[in-house]
């Protein structure tokens, strides 16, 4: 095996070269793909209600968002850094926090040991005034300490479309949510971001527009993808791992600025041979930090225990 | 190296040409599994492209199904029934698409080369 050679900053090693050049190449197929047979892929996809498993199979790959890349590159040219401030507090700890996390984490993407695991697990809980862990009740995802990387929107109900994720009437309580608020340019990033061609994880959020509920928005809205079907043992106990998974409260942190985000899974993947661990919505990308440039970038992932159901999804700050 | 997915065609198809391509460019062992793996995506997509090209609507979603239920034998027997010659299309789009690979690390090691 030749060893690799030390080359300018600029310059791209064999590897990358042939790697970025079989992405691209790889979404042409996928959109392609797509739009040749989209219909009759959603209309299987349907007869599986198991889809993270399928996530892992032949047709799988072909469909799924979040197993293969499918960020337009697009995104990137016209994301604006964020100027919003997450959320008022009186007191805010986020610079401690981040000295306190990189002592144990570092600044490197790793896998943490599980001693790492609680020692983060407990500054979490403590600056975020939750029970924070890597692990309930025996469970775990693979990693907890990974790559993020840039995911689309996910369909909602039945005749959802991009149009509509900017501008919502939820019929049930009567409330109306609009993201017209943010500026125009966060608008345009998180609508161009487009529609994953499937549908997540779980299928859709409601069954019709008109049982479309506040939650089912923000769980959309505040969403990531992790890879369930590498968690250990999830083969042997699928159906449990299933119940377990679906809409799982974690805390996402983004490691060197400490912008942290209360999401919940609606879906699987990215596939391993990504480089990526987890994806996350446009919202949850623009609010950890990377709603423009490579739009991935290294975060802690930690269950958050709210059995009762009281903890918000949506960005949080260290207090 | 890392064991790829299998499916059902997979007796007919192999990535021996691309590996021994791979072995010219300056990598490790890690990054070549990775690039094979994606390589490997890349097969699949021209294959399963080339033979729902072939199906009417009712034949994919057959066609899929069995794909997702894994039952290779089924899926052989439903497009023998349904394409003609289904060997051969597949054959034909998996050697077009690493033609167009092993372009590509061509030009890969050539770039670098006149660096």
């Amino acid at each position: 095996m030749v060893n690799k050679k030390k080359k300018g900053v600029k310059e791209k090693s064999h590897f990358q070269l042939l790697k970025d050049e079989w992405l691209k190449r790889h979404r042409r197929a996928r959109h392609q793909l797509h739009r040749k047979h989209k219909e009759t892929f959603e209309a299987v996809v349907d007869k599986f209600p198991a889809k993270d498993k399928l996530a892992h199979g032949a047709i799988g790959a072909l469909m799924l968002s979040s197993v293969l890349p499918s960020s337009p590159a697009i995104i990137s040219t016209i994301a604006d850094k964020p100027q919003e401030p997450a959320q008022e507090i009186e007191v805010d700890r986020t610079n401690e926090l981040v000295g306190e996390l990189k002592t144990v984490a570092g600044d490197n993407v790793r896998e943490l040991s599980i001693e790492e695991e609680a020692k983060v697990g407990e500054i979490l809980s403590r600056y975020f005034k939750a029970q924070i862990s890597a692990e309930i009740d025996g469970k775990r995802l693979n990693r907890s300490y990974g790559v993020i990387g840039a995911e689309q929107h996910l369909v909602r109900f039945p005749s959802d479309s991009m149009a509509s994720h900017l501008e919502v009437q939820v019929e049930n309580n009567k409330q109306s949510f609009s993201v017209n608020k943010q500026s125009f340019s966060v608008n345009k990033m998180i609508y161009s971001s487009g529609m994953a061609p499937g549908r997540g994880a779980w299928g859709y959020f409601a069954k019709s527009k008109a049982e479309f509920t506040l939650e089912d928005l923000e769980r959309e809205k505040w969403y990531i993808a992790v890879q369930t079907f590498a968690a250990p043992n999830y083969n042997q106990k699928l159906s449990e791992y299933r119940d377990f998974f679906k809409y799982r409260k974690m805390l996402v942190v983004n490691v060197k600025t400490g912008q942290a985000i209360v999401c919940d899974i609606a879906d699987a993947g990215p596939a391993q041979w990504t480089g990526k661990h987890l994806g996350g919505s446009p919202e949850v990308m623009y609010y950890l930090g990377f709603g423009e440039g490579s739009r991935k970038g290294g975060v802690l992932y930690f269950f958050v225990d709210d059995i009762d159901n009281k903890i918000p999804l949506g960005p949080v700050v260290a207090r | 190296m890392k064991k790829l997915q299998k499916h059902f065609y997979s007796n007919l198809l192999d990535l021996d040409s691309l590996e021994i391509d791979l072995d010219m460019l300056d990598i490790t062992g890690s990054e070549k599994d990775e690039l094979l793996e994606l390589a490997h995506v890349h097969v699949h997509q021209a294959v399963m492209d080339a033979i729902l090209s072939e199906l009417n609507d009712a034949d994919k979603k057959r066609f899929l199904e069995l794909m997702a239920e894994g039952r290779d034998e089924k899926i052989w027997e439903h497009l023998n029934n349904k394409v003609e010659r289904i060997e051969d299309r597949i054959t034909e789009a998996a050697h077009a698409i690493k033609k167009e690979m092993r372009e590509d690390i061509k030009k890969v090691k050539a770039r670098t080369s006149d660096a």
